[in-house]
């Protein structure tokens, strides 16, 4: 490293940490896949390159211990060790992505690196167990599709007895293609194939184990002693298959075998890796949308080098407003200037321009959710090992692009109801069978875009949330009272696991299996704007939905005025605006509502929260906003119009209220707040729900600190 | 060259006929070579795909080697006619690695098992004995369980 400038051998480091992160993520994918087919030759190779590029990588910028664990994790990566320890290897190969995980934030914090012991001991456990190199102890998983499975009950109970058959080809024969003919003609003539795994093997692809379900009414030592065939079949082993029961019960005990291994591995460095990642993932700049690894189109640039541009269109977006405003000026002081027309159509074009570039900036911003997205398949696979369960996942919409930095804030409140999804969500696969349902369960991850918004989907197939115990739990802690929890629809109900109560947390999750962390989740989707629901069906699942901006940066708002000053909220919130007076509002259970069309809508009156604020006029306009599936109205004096508005931060210590998700410059000068609606509707929704809290809330006024 | 424990048939305790089909008179001489080491007995030869099929009628043998390249017919149609004519005649492909697909083809055609070339002694006593099946037996363990039948 050192014949690099040190500036040069930082941008190295940093290019490292980018690729490092993808390499990883790549191995993770592959590990998944290796478990799913072991004994694939194929994708052992393919974790092969990655463990190989990670090697090369790491040991360019003078990371020893990681070049180092990763050529021993190379040793392994044989396609002979995938035919005859598939499994144990994609365990292997799982862990080393955690540990490598570890070691590169270590790195990244130039800290020691973890020890990689664990993982030289699994690889040397895995070389020393007996013929792990020779084809004489393979493994045959004998797992067959549903398809195939009631096939083989057809066949027995048509009375044939039905073989799981798995032959270890010889190495020592190289016309691969032939052999699996060969095998294939001995297995028909002996009776019916059944199945056949791998399904698609071709003379090119084919593994050196190969398993079939064979129908046939010899018995089992002939059929062995047919499919000895010499010089292309080096080892037979043949298992009665017997419908469901008695199979399940063996692969259970196999698996919980390799399950112990796992957690002797994972034990030592296990929860303060995920969030490592995930803070990384914060930090690291701009991703390629696509795991492809030609990057001859893409570019790879900074995240910051885009914000800064997209903070430029920002002011140019202001100055396109004020400058509106000057040539409007102009244009009442010198109506009939031929310069004014002149100007007009400049600023038309100029505008249009502008909306162009702002496009433009936002797409460059954006990233396809898979990004997210396929951190999961993982997670998924662990906690369902780690509590027993069946679960595979499903992913649609993975190319709905996202604004970065919306996705990864997401990143863990997602991994939260991923986690909830398959941990308490799922159930075991014993209640699913009694539930009638299939044993495995599935846990749906689905992006897609709604008008202004995309909406990310969590669903899982399983119990439901316990509605009445949720409520009950909010009563006995004292979020809400048994009186007003009678009022609340089931949709009010199910929102009380965001309830935060601190001290509550804990025990919700034990009655409903929901709850740590909820309110994290909510906050969370706050701070970005955006709104989470349930739908939650008993016995049938529950979906979590997810809401949230295209981006952050800008906004359509609406502007309206309370008291002396401006305030603004989003316009994609607003559902509509009325006229009411003060004689139209009633009070129905301590709480001002506003009666329209049939429906009784929530008063929240903005003013409370600015000093003076009460206007003196009796009428005044109900904006109608949204938030989730509850509708509320803000009180407002007068409205001000409809703005793009370019958020610009405000500094924690200026204006210390979540109340206000920001601020931004109007045309004229004029400094808007744009309200944190979630907080407002909660902090004066709750002053209602609970009137102790409302000496608190006053003191805390935007006004004040304003 | 190596000895093997002589393979008879199981019905009379005669030596294996064998049909050998190439069109190199070299690699017959090899296999006959071979064929006398397992106790067998050349019944006939053919150097083309014409006369292995006639061979195979006027013969009538155990077991056929066939080669897969040969002038006049292949030996996938040869070994293809022959199995439509006698569905058990249990006939061996020889041939070389490179000629995988004529392989696969001649084993959806009826052929029973593949030797590579070079062929060795050893592998093909074993396919010979593992084509045969029940009809073929190793002559000393025969010959023990023969007086009784």
């Amino acid at each position: 490293m050192s014949f690099f400038s040190d500036e040069r051998a930082a941008e190295l480091r940093q290019l490292f940490f980018e690729s490092a992160q993808e390499l990883l993520q790549a191995l993770n994918d592959q590990g998944l896949q290796l478990e799913q087919h072991p004994g694939d030759t194929e994708i052992v190779r393919g974790i092969r390159r990655t463990v190989h590029t990670l090697k090369g990588d790491s040991a360019a910028c003078g990371y020893r211990e990681l070049s180092e664990l990763s050529h021993t994790l190379e040793d392994v990566l044989t396609p002979e060790m995938a035919a005859a320890k598939g499994n144990a290897l994609a365990e292997i190969v799982l862990s080393a992505a955690d540990m490598f995980d570890a070691m590169l934030a270590a790195y990244r914090g130039n800290l020691q690196p973890p020890d990689g012991d664990p993982l030289r001991k699994m690889v040397a456990e895995l070389l020393a167990s007996p013929n792990a190199n020779s084809s004489a102890d393979f493994k045959p998983r004998f797992e067959w599709s549903e398809y195939d499975r009631a096939r083989m009950n057809d066949a027995i109970n048509r009375g044939r007895p039905v073989y799981s058959v798995a032959v270890c080809v010889d190495p020592q024969c190289p016309m691969r293609g032939a052999a699996l003919q060969l095998i294939q003609n001995v297995l028909q003539q002996a009776g019916t194939v059944l199945a056949q795994h791998p399904e698609d093997a071709t003379p090119n692809t084919m593994p050196d184990v190969m398993e079939f379900a064979v129908a046939t009414s010899l018995p089992p030592q002939t059929l062995e002693q047919k499919l000895h065939i010499p010089a292309v079949v080096s080892r037979v082993v043949i298992a009665l298959w017997e419908p469901v029961a008695a199979i399940l019960e063996d692969e259970d005990d196999e698996d919980s075998e390799t399950e112990q291994d796992v957690l002797g591995i994972t034990e030592s460095e296990p929860t303060p890796l995920a969030t490592g990642t995930n803070l990384e993932a914060k930090q690291s700049v701009t991703k390629r949308p696509s795991t492809s690894t030609n990057g001859s189109d893409t570019l790879r640039v900074d995240a910051e080098r885009i914000d800064a541009v997209m903070n430029l269109v920002g002011e140019l977006i202001i100055g396109k407003s004020m400058l509106y405003q000057s040539i409007s000026e102009f244009g009442r002081r010198f109506p009939k200037d031929p310069l004014r027309t002149q100007l007009l159509d400049t600023m038309a074009q100029q505008s249009q321009v502008l909306n162009a570039l702002q496009r433009s900036v936002m797409k460059i911003r954006m990233v396809p959710v898979d990004q997210l997205f396929r951190r999961f398949p993982r997670l998924v696979r662990d906690t369902a090992k780690a509590c027993g369960k069946d679960i595979v996942m499903t992913v649609s919409g993975a190319d709905t692009d996202l604004d970065k930095g919306i996705l990864d804030a997401l990143a863990e409140p997602l991994a939260h109801l991923v986690r909830n999804a398959a941990d308490h969500g799922i159930e075991t696969p014993q209640e699913r069978i009694a539930a009638g349902k299939q044993a495995q369960g599935i846990i749906r991850l689905n992006a897609y875009h709604q008008a202004n918004h995309v909406v990310l989907e969590v669903t899982d197939d399983g119990r439901g949330l316990n509605i009445e115990r949720v409520v009950a739990k909010a009563i006995e802690n004292g979020v809400i009272t048994a009186e007003q929890a009678s009022r609340l629809n089931d949709a009010e109900k199910a929102e009380l696991v965001f309830e935060s109560g601190v001290t509550t947390a804990e025990r919700v999750t034990e009655i409903s299996g929901r709850g740590v962390g909820m309110d994290v989740v909510r906050n969370t989707l706050a701070r970005l704007k955006g709104t989470i629901t349930i739908d939650s069906a008993p016995g049938v699942g529950t979906t979590f939905r997810l809401t949230l901006p295209l981006t952050l940066a800008i906004i359509k708002a609406l502007l309206f005025r309370v008291g002396t000053r401006i305030f603004a909220v989003p316009l994609s919130s607003v559902i509509e605006i009325t006229r009411a007076t003060e004689q139209s509002v009633h009070i129905v259970d301590n709480a001002e509502v506003l009666r329209l069309r049939e429906q009784l809508i929530t008063l929240v009156r903005v003013s409370e929260l600015v000093p003076g604020g009460q206007g003196t006029s009796n009428k005044f306009f109900i904006v109608i906003v949204g938030l989730g599936d509850r509708k509320f109205g803000l009180v407002v004096n007068r409205l001000v119009g409809e703005e793009e508005l370019v958020i610009k931060a405000i500094q924690d210590n200026l204006v210390s209220t979540e109340l206000v998700s920001g601020a931004s410059i109007l045309g004229d000068g004029t400094v808007v707040l744009i309200l944190n609606l979630t907080a407002v509707v909660e902090r004066l929704g709750r002053m209602r729900l609970s009137p102790a809290a409302q000496t608190p809330v006053k003191a805390e006024g935007i006004g004040a600190s304003a | 060259m190596e000895q093997f424990t002589p393979l008879v048939r199981s019905k009379d305790q005669r030596p294996i006929r064998y049909l050998v089909v190439d069109d190199s008179i070299f690699a017959r001489k090899n296999l006959a070579k071979m064929i006398e080491s397992f106790g067998g007995q050349v019944a006939g030869e053919a150097g083309d795909g014409c006369t292995a099929i006639a061979e195979y009628t006027r013969t009538q043998p155990d077991i056929v080697l066939m080669d897969i390249t040969m002038p006049q017919m292949e030996g996938i149609e040869a070994a293809e006619r022959i199995v439509r004519q006698s569905p058990d005649a249990r006939i061996v492909m020889v041939s070389s690695v490179g000629y995988q697909e004529n392989i696969i083809a001649a084993l959806q055609k009826g052929a029973r098992h593949f030797v590579q070339k070079p062929v060795k002694p050893e592998v093909l006593y074993e396919v010979v004995k593992y084509v045969l099946g029940d009809s073929a037996a190793a002559s000393a363990a025969q010959a023990a369980a023969g007086v009784t039948p």
